[in-house]
């Protein structure tokens, strides 16, 4: 069974029975049996030039365990997990999962994939309070900008008709999956090594990638983030991640949470806004770096184009780094923060740079210190991911 | 109890070029916990508060966002102003001063003593054995240039202007940077190709006649990637929308598309803005409920290809008969001037319901195009010119 919720989520953090609950259908592929490289090279793989991937069933795994252990939902807590991996020897998968997804049943091929998608739909389709989300990472064959196929395992396998059987067209399951008889919020992450154009053109015209029926009516609201990079070198860090899994993780563990937002949502939050906004700047940023291009396109389905993936259990706590400017002034300055006038933070630590988490919150910060420097004081703003500043004391 | 004793008051400013932006942008006041103590819009809002910190974040003009603290303390009132800044570049650009560009087709033209062409798409001839994209009269075109006369070609070092749609005055005012005035009486989706590393690049520009302010641009060429396309200030709407857009700030960006696409097309003489705001009400679903000006939008801008593919957008339910008219039309070449609208394009084609085989055949007509198509700009933007093979 590829449902390894029970497996790696304390009863106690599930979803009860018959009540509402979240589905999550996660895939990653980096080692694909008949592309270059692989065990059973074909006559198409050759041609299609198409190689291993080194991160995305590592990057596959590290958004199970998010899942796992961080996932906060308290209407819709997590109801099943269902996870197909095929590694390569390169992937770093995460601890917590690998040893649950060892077996070959775990393994993304094509009959897996469709017999996990069904299942996984059969629970969306159970209450409409409960809350679907997609994560697949993998080759791509990006035809539009909003548009993408992601290979699985067992593509381009000899004498296989038709010639995309061995793939999933997930924005079509994405439109598919867009009706009022399911999950009402669907979050879906697309995270594919888009092809060079004149590959992906010999892709426009095949068919047979995994699909589904389309019914009438709309879910309440169908997030789809789509990340395509140019070239597989950028796609992700070998052993390591996706730089769409980086920014994705990033986001959900701090970059794009946001404060109470009623009548949205009445917790700290990770809203499909605020994701959006983290994994635009953070996946342009890495991939710039690197020297290529990489976007993040969010679209909607359904009839609210927002909604909220994660909900923390409390104000969230935040690092505060502040460093002395000139560093000289250190032994003679020592800073107090104040949450409300007149009551100091206590323990706030003596040495510099001065380093400490507090809750979240807007703070005063005061230096006190001796001639020739000047008094310090400011505000701070105090949101995740943390915040990082210089306090001047020269004369 | 003296309630105005204990409260402070905290005066809240947004000015703007535009009364629309001025009345759509939302602000948010959020107490020390970070709490939301109120959402306000408009031109000023006096608040009284309990004394305290207050964070107060706005969206900018340019799209980004602006965070402040203020301390509001007892009997006293605190001001903040967002505004555009003098030094940034919303002030109106001047007029531009620098070297004119000539094309490369008018020297090949010259060259072979015929008279200069500057016909839709590409001017030119893919010759035998030139790869894919580029194009021999650009390439020899450059070639026959005597070295002194080159610059009135360059853009940058390895940019040269190939061609571009009648009526365009194209003036190089530094390294890699160009204005761009469009003086065309006639509707057509403007364009230029450059000659770039070797390879031709087709880009559509977000130009029409139908205000002074939509008829100017600026491209800026860096060092890799298609070029940036900056708008003038007074396109105040349209530059906040494509700011916020790009970096991801959907809320306000759905907001401010919400209250401005009709305006953009009816009040503003703003048919780009107003297919690129619909192209994002389009994405998140928010389309259906302004089928009224997506319809005006199609007929009264009848030239712009991204209002027909959003009216067929519109359309594919309630009249698909005619919504595919108007998708076949404007997919007579992929000339529209937004990526998004190319690729709403082509996912209609591809889903169009009941379809009797004419957008299958449309979809392969594409396909050239559409493989050397840069999804991953904003304009439209093709490797290699649209009906080049």
């Amino acid at each position: 069974m590829v449902d390894i919720v029970a497996r790696v989520v304390p009863a106690e953090r599930r979803a009860g029975a018959g009540r509402p609950a979240t589905h999550a259908l996660v895939i990653g592929v980096s080692a694909y049996r008949h592309l270059l490289g692989g065990p059973e090279e074909s006559p198409t793989g050759r041609a299609w030039q198409l190689g291993q991937l080194s991160s995305a069933a590592g990057s596959a795994t590290a958004v199970a365990a998010w899942l796992a252990a961080e996932y906060h939902n308290p209407a819709a807590p997590l109801g099943s997990l269902r996870v197909l991996v095929s590694p390569t020897a390169n992937d770093r998968l995460d601890p917590r999962i690998a040893p649950e997804v060892a077996a070959p049943e775990h393994r993304a091929t094509r009959d897996r994939v469709e017999a996990a998608f069904a299942a996984f739909m059969a629970d969306c389709d159970r209450d409409v309070e409960n809350v679907a989300i997609v994560y697949v990472a993998g080759h791509g064959v990006q035809l539009t900008k909003h548009e993408a196929t992601v290979l699985l395992e067992d593509i381009a396998a000899p004498g296989v008709r038709p010639s995309l059987r061995g793939a999933i067209d997930l924005i079509q399951c994405h439109s598919g999956m867009d009706h009022a008889a399911t999950a009402g919020t669907q979050f879906w992450f697309v995270d594919a090594c888009r092809q060079p154009p004149e590959i992906a053109a010999a892709f426009a015209a095949m068919k047979g990638a995994y699909q589904i029926d389309e019914l009438p009516g709309a879910a309440r609201s169908s997030q789809c983030f789509l990340s395509a990079s140019t070239l597989q070198q950028s796609f992700g860090r070998p052993g390591g991640h996706t730089l769409f899994c980086e920014a994705l993780l990033r986001g959900l563990r701090g970059a794009a949470v946001c404060p109470p937002t009623p009548p949205l949502c009445d917790a700290w939050h990770v809203s499909s806004y605020s994701l959006s906004e983290a994994l635009t700047r953070h996946v342009a940023d890495q991939a710039g770096e690197a020297g290529e291009v990489q976007t993040v396109h969010h679209f909607t389905r359904g009839l609210s184009p927002q909604a909220v993936l994660h909900r923390l259990p409390g104000p969230p706590r935040v690092d505060l780094t502040v460093r002395l400017a000139p560093p000289d002034a250190a032994p003679v300055t020592t800073a107090s923060v104040y949450f409300e006038s007149g009551s100091p933070v206590p323990d706030v630590p003596v040495a510099w740079p001065l380093v400490m988490q507090l809750e979240a919150g807007l703070y005063s910060l005061a230096l006190d210190t001796q001639q020739p420097y000047r008094r310090f004081s400011r505000p701070i703003n105090l949101l995740p991911p943390g915040v990082e500043l210089e306090a001047r004391v020269a004369p | 109890m003296n309630l105005a004793a204990v409260t402070g008051t905290l005066v809240v400013r947004y000015s703007s070029g535009s009364m629309l932006l001025t009345g759509a942008m939302p602000i948010e006041v959020r107490d020390r916990h970070h709490a939301l103590v109120r959402v306000v819009t408009g031109p000023e809002t006096r608040l009284a508060l309990s004394p305290g910190l207050y964070s107060v974040t706005a969206i900018l003009e340019n799209g980004e966002r602006d965070t402040r603290v203020v301390d509001v303390q007892s009997g006293r009132a605190e001001s903040i102003e967002f505004a555009v800044s003098a030094g940034e570049v919303y002030l109106e650009r001047a007029i531009a001063r620098g070297a004119p560009l000539r094309r490369l087709v008018d020297a090949a033209a010259a060259s072979r003593g015929s008279a200069t062409a500057t016909a839709p798409g590409s001017a030119f001839e893919i010759g035998a054995g030139a790869a894919a994209g580029t194009s021999t009269a650009t390439a020899s075109g450059v070639a026959l240039l005597p070295p002194g006369q080159r610059d009135a070609y360059a853009i940058d070092a390895t940019t040269w202007l190939a061609a571009s749609s009648p009526g365009l005055e194209l003036t190089r005012e530094g390294d890699g940077v160009v204005e761009i005035a469009h003086h065309a009486e006639a509707d057509e989706v403007a364009w230029i190709e450059v000659l770039r590393g070797g390879e031709l690049i087709w880009l559509a520009l977000p130009l029409s006649r139908h205000s002074d302010e939509a008829r100017r641009c600026t491209l800026r060429f860096g060092a890799g990637g298609a070029p940036r396309i900056e708008l003038p200030a007074a396109r105040r709407v349209t530059r906040a929308l494509h700011g916020m857009i790009e970096s991801g700030k959907l809320g306000p960006a759905i907001e401010l598309a919400d209250h401005s696409a009709a305006l953009l097309a009816s009040k503003y003489q703003d048919p780009i803005g107003a297919a690129y705001g619909g192209l994002m009400l389009q994405r998140f679903g928010a389309l259906d409920r302004h089928a009224d000006w997506v319809e005006n939008l199609a007929r009264d801008f009848a030239w712009l290809p991204d209002g027909q593919i959003l009216l067929a957008a519109v359309l594919a339910r309630r009249d698909p008969a005619r919504g595919l008219a108007a998708l076949l039309d404007a997919t007579r070449t992929p000339c529209t001037v937004f990526s998004d609208a190319f690729s709403l394009a082509l996912s209609l084609l591809r889903r169009w319901p009941g379809d009797d085989g004419r957008c299958e055949a449309r979809l392969a007509e594409l396909a050239p195009a559409t493989a050397r198509y840069d999804f991953s700009s904003p304009y439209a933007t093709l490797r290699g010119a649209p009906g080049g093979r």
